[in-house]
């Protein structure tokens, strides 16, 4: 224990207590930290508030208008218009405040769109106050019910979802 | 409140249990993948034992 | 540590009885996800793609109690030094890793053919998204460091700090507002599927544990023959 310690059995490599930390280790904890810290107070900021309400969306005024933007509410039971030949379809999104926008979208959309249900768009306000939507999706409840009597599940869930060449 | 559905008719369908077998056939594989890694993680561990003790005692 | 006989500080573990416990675990999750299959209805809204939620949701939940095991362990490492909570925190993070991935698998999945997207950049996803990468980083922290000592507190460190996000991941929801719905009760739920859940909760809950001390016992395994193989090596080299 006591001898000189410039013999090879003393260098470096051969004491396991103090081992060099090997950069890939900082590298990926500087990237984990990154990205969480983008996460916690930048990226994830502007994803808090996932879409905004009708109510929102118009008191905004005119800075709200032709602004990418998500767009978040219930399908105005009784507003859906669709044109089976040319995929058109218009409804109106309504909150809890009564507000409505009118929105525009094309393609079939997904299976459980219907009166009342929940949805979020992405697209713009036009001038003309109707919602261009480039992409609607489904925000479903927390709510799972089975049919009720004399409903007909089967007819229900059948799939609108387009494949290409089916 | 049976609400009318739209769009029935005329788009092709596609069975919602694709996606249900999908959900399942994934988890199994996934389950059974990490049984295995950790079955043979263990049966390599104990083969590392094995040897260590049989160094020990050919010393 | 002169000592020539010295062996490993503590026992190689015995497996008892956890292999059968395994194969009922398996067994049980089979007859859960029959049982479930049979009793539960379609959906009125989604029809059969409510029963991914028999796999979506135990995973996520399992993958809570994966992450509490790893905080638990880890500070319990730092408070005592014991290699053996080192080992087990690792052994939790992983299974909880794999839960982690499979809940992300099995949500978008789901979300295709419910919500139209097979992602969404909502708090909710993100933040499941995030703690599975830094466990992911975690379980890298682990291969990268060779020494057991300073991989046992880098890994604790990290694995609060990974085991942190949990509750906000499961308050993401509440607290912001997300494409991802709010989490359901028992009074949002049909009684079949409320029980169809649980049965197949505990189904995962059980492999779980099953995984975790299945890769605990290899891990301490493979430390009981590193520190064997050390004391033969050391003895030998002493004596020659």
């Amino acid at each position: 224990m006591n001898t000189p310690v410039n013999t090879p059995a003393n260098t470096p490599a051969n004491t396991p207590a103090r081992r060099r930390v090997k950069p890939g280790i900082v590298a990926a904890i500087v990237v984990l930290v990154g990205a969480f810290g983008w996460l916690i107070w930048g990226g994830l900021d502007s994803n808090v508030v996932y879409f905004l309400e009708p109510h929102e969306l118009l008191a905004k005024g005119v800075s709200g208008v032709d602004v990418p933007v998500r767009l978040g509410g219930q399908v105005k039971p009784g507003s859906v218009k669709w044109d089976e030949v040319s995929s058109d379809l218009q409804f109106e999104i309504t909150d809890t405040t009564g507000m409505i926008v009118r929105v525009r979208s094309t393609g079939v959309p997904p299976q459980m769109f219907r009166d009342a249900m929940g949805v979020v768009v992405e697209g713009r306000l036009g001038s003309d106050t109707l919602f261009h939507s480039t992409s609607l999706m489904i925000k479903h409840s927390n709510e799972y019910r089975a049919p009720k009597e004399g409903e007909q599940p089967k007819e229900m869930y059948k799939s609108l979802m387009k494949v290409p060449g089916a | 409140m049976s609400c009318k559905r739209l769009f029935l008719e005329g788009h092709p369908v596609v069975s919602n249990v694709y996606f249900v077998v999908g959900a399942y056939a994934v988890s199994w594989i996934v389950l059974l993948a990490y049984l295995f890694r950790v079955q043979s993680l263990l049966r390599r561990s104990r083969a590392a034992l094995a040897h260590a003790r049989s160094a020990g005692g050919a010393t | 540590m002169t000592s020539a006989v010295a062996n490993s500080p503590f026992e190689a573990p015995k497996s008892g009885r956890w292999l059968l416990f395994g194969w009922l675990a398996f067994a049980y999750l089979i007859a859960a996800q029959a049982i479930s299959i049979a009793i539960s209805p379609p959906d009125r809204d989604m029809g059969d793609l409510q029963k991914i939620l028999y796999i979506h949701v135990p995973a996520a939940w399992n993958m809570g109690i994966c992450y509490f095991l790893v905080a638990i362990y880890s500070m319990r490492y730092l408070w005592k030094r014991d290699e053996r909570d080192d080992l087990k925190a690792a052994a939790a993070a992983e299974v909880g890793t794999l839960l982690n991935g499979l809940t992300l698998v099995l949500g978008m999945i789901w979300g295709r053919p419910t919500w139209g997207v097979w992602w969404a950049w909502d708090a909710r996803l993100t933040s499941t998204l995030v703690m599975f990468l830094i466990f992911a980083g975690y379980l890298a922290l682990r291969a990268f460091v060779d020494e057991p000592e300073r991989r046992a507190q880098w890994s604790a460190a990290a694995g609060l700090f990974g085991a942190i996000n949990y509750p906000i991941v499961y308050m993401s929801v509440r607290w912001w507002r997300t494409l991802h719905q709010v989490q359901s009760t028992p009074d949002t739920l049909d009684p079949s599927y409320a029980l169809s859940l649980r049965l197949n909760a505990f189904a995962i809950l059980f492999i779980a544990i099953f995984f975790i001390r299945r890769r605990y016992e290899a891990a301490l395994t493979e430390r009981v023959a590193e520190h064997e193989l050390q004391a033969a090596v050391l003895g030998g080299s002493s004596r020659g």
